[in-house]
């Protein structure tokens, strides 16, 4: 007789810990899991589950979406932390207004997309509601209005018009013929498709804005000095790019987002270098000048065209050219190539945003460049933080092993600059050290 | 300047979340010699339960472990209004500048690298538990 018996089933779950810890640990979890812990909202579609069905069936359903930042990528051009304060501002500043609300007896929820946008849900057929009330559309446009002014008291006017807050209302019946579930879903993105729509005719405009920018040649240079940190002695410059004064495409970050967004890049940037290398001031001819440039215009035939390199050369005889770490990731190989071409023409290579977490370490191994440009966003309060400074530790050790000398991006504060010089990274740039300015050494012209 | 008599200041707690017993053991052997009451409950889920019933000085945190990881433990701490401002130190072997920045997100205070050298976690301790909100100013 064959012996081919199954073994006795066992328990998989382990016995419970003798203290009972254990449902208070996972109750601690899911939480963990279901509200924002910057926000400390719920995360959309989470909703506390004993209210779940009383808003599903909710007769007159009200739908304000509130978003932010969206479209020019506020956190990939600030950072993280930027945003989480945006983020708990504007948190702060719905649970502020909707207290204050005239429509505050019909509200019944307050959630956060997870990502760029806030979901207001109000019972408009809840008693209470007086005549005079808002309608739910003025209430938006109250509450957007609210958002940007507390943005801009916060962060200032320059910041908040990257951030495109746009608020929209939906109102939806009860309709027996539908699940409820799915009737409350729809509607929620009803009120995320209008605020799309809204950001759409945005974009299109935006993009017409900058085909007359490329196509009229209306763009700026202005030089930000590269200074010796423990003295303040200039180093070199920095080019920055900027669009036509008091339009939307005025900062560089906006050009290049919508350049990005339209396939543009190449355009933009190869009027970019021929702004800066047509305007060199005298001071900046004679200093060490950077430039930057995306993996694709340095991949393009355009720029590796030996002319177009003579043709820097000949502009200004010390040129380093900054490659955003982020372009760095994962390509090594074809960009070895691109890189001794380069080299080649006399140009020292600079790796920007180094330390923003893009990549790892070993792309500096790798790249071995004559400069890394430490993050913006590890300077940024580096007395405060003791993370930040074992970062640039880090990278300020890996510089030392390839030869590379460090330059730390965004200084503003003197107690910013006192912890890098702590640090012994040499040189630095901010506004602390100087800002931009179209005319080195004139009087015009500082941004 | 010495304490005043009778007034002696409490001896610092500093908990070790680490599921290897040796990193827990080393670690002791560093701190205790500074003068720190130091404990070791074993990995996340163990520690959790402990940390919000008697929040510690600070706690040292590995992020590689079974079950709860460290960044899970850390995230959890911080949303709890008893633990949202205790200092937290990740000892770990992770490397790269994306885990440091990990740590940050998650509100991590600082980060040390395994293999550590003793005078480092010692001075990082030292720091720590000086700025602790629990310590008391002088």
């Amino acid at each position: 007789m064959s012996s081919n018996r199954r073994p006795p089933l066992r328990a998989v779950r382990p016995a419970p810990r003798p203290d009972s810890a254990e449902p208070a640990i996972d109750r601690l979890r899911q939480e963990n899991l279901l509200y924002d812990s910057v926000t400390k909202l719920p995360i959309h579609p989470f909703e506390d589950p004993a209210r779940v069905s009383a808003i599903e069936r909710i007769e007159r359903l009200g739908v304000i979406y509130l978003q932010i930042g969206k479209f020019v990528g506020f956190e990939e051009l600030y950072g993280w932390e930027v945003y989480d304060r945006v983020l708990v501002a504007v948190a702060r500043g719905l649970r502020e207004d909707l207290a204050a609300s005239p429509l505050a007896g019909s509200f019944v929820s307050l959630r956060y997309s997870g990502a760029d946008g806030f979901f207001l849900l109000f019972d408009l057929a809840a008693p209470g509601r007086g005549g005079g009330a808002p309608s739910l559309d003025e209430e938006a446009r109250r509450l957007q209005e609210n958002a940007l002014r507390r943005l801009r008291q916060a962060f200032g006017g320059t910041t908040v018009d990257l951030m495109s807050v746009h608020a929209a209302s939906h109102t939806a019946r009860d309709n027996p013929q539908v699940r409820p579930s799915r009737h409350l879903v729809r509607n929620l993105q009803e009120a995320v498709r209008i605020v799309t729509q809204r950001q759409t005719r945005e974009k299109l405009e935006l993009c017409g804005a900058l085909k007359e920018v490329i196509g009229r040649r209306r763009l700026k240079a202005a030089f930000q000095p590269v200074c010796h940190l423990p003295d303040g002695g200039v180093h070199g410059y920095e080019a920055l790019i900027r669009g036509p004064r008091g339009t939307a495409l005025e900062q560089a970050n906006v050009l290049f987002a919508v350049a990005h967004d339209n396939d543009m890049d190449v355009e933009l940037e190869t009027l970019c270098l021929d702004t800066i290398f047509s305007s060199l001031p005298r001071a900046v001819g004679k200093r060490r000048l950077f430039v930057n440039a995306s993996s694709t215009l340095l991949r393009h035939p355009v720029f590796l065209d030996e002319r177009n390199l003579k043709a820097i050369n000949r502009s200004h005889g010390d040129v380093v050219v900054e490659i955003s770490e982020k372009e760095m990731v994962g390509d090594y190989c074809s960009f070895g190539g691109i890189l001794e071409k380069v080299r080649a023409a006399k140009m020292k290579i600079a790796i920007d945003d180094a330390g923003s977490g893009y990549s790892g370490l070993e792309t500096i191994l790798y790249v071995r460049p004559d400069y890394i440009k430490v993050a913006d966003s590890l300077v940024r309060n580096l007395e405060l933080d003791p993370i930040k400074r074992e970062i640039i530790a880090s990278l300020a050790a890996i510089g030392q092993r390839v030869g590379a000398t460090l330059i730390a991006e965004g200084i503003e504060r003197d107690e910013e600059r006192k912890a890098l010089v702590e640090l012994a990274i040499p040189y630095g740039q901010g506004f602390l050290l100087g800002r931009p300015s179209f005319q080195v050494g004139g009087r015009a012209g500082t941004l | 300047m010495a304490e005043p008599a009778g007034r002696r200041r409490p001896q610092r707690r500093i908990v070790v979340v680490d599921d290897d017993d040796a990193v827990a053991a080393a670690v002791r052997e560093v701190l205790a010699g500074e003068g720190f009451a130091v404990e070791a409950p074993g990995d996340a889920a163990a520690a959790l339960p402990e940390l919000l019933s008697a929040v510690p000085d600070l706690v040292i945190l590995d992020v590689n472990m079974p079950g709860m990881s460290g960044w899970e433990l850390c995230s959890i701490l911080r949303r709890q209004s008893a633990t949202e401002t205790v200092p937290i130190l990740f000892l770990t072997g992770r490397h790269e500048v994306k885990d440091r920045i990990t740590a940050m997100q998650l509100g991590g205070s600082d980060y040390l690298a395994k293999p550590f050298g003793a005078d480092d976690l010692r001075a990082k301790v030292r720091t720590l538990v000086a700025g602790s909100p629990r310590t008391p100013r002088a």
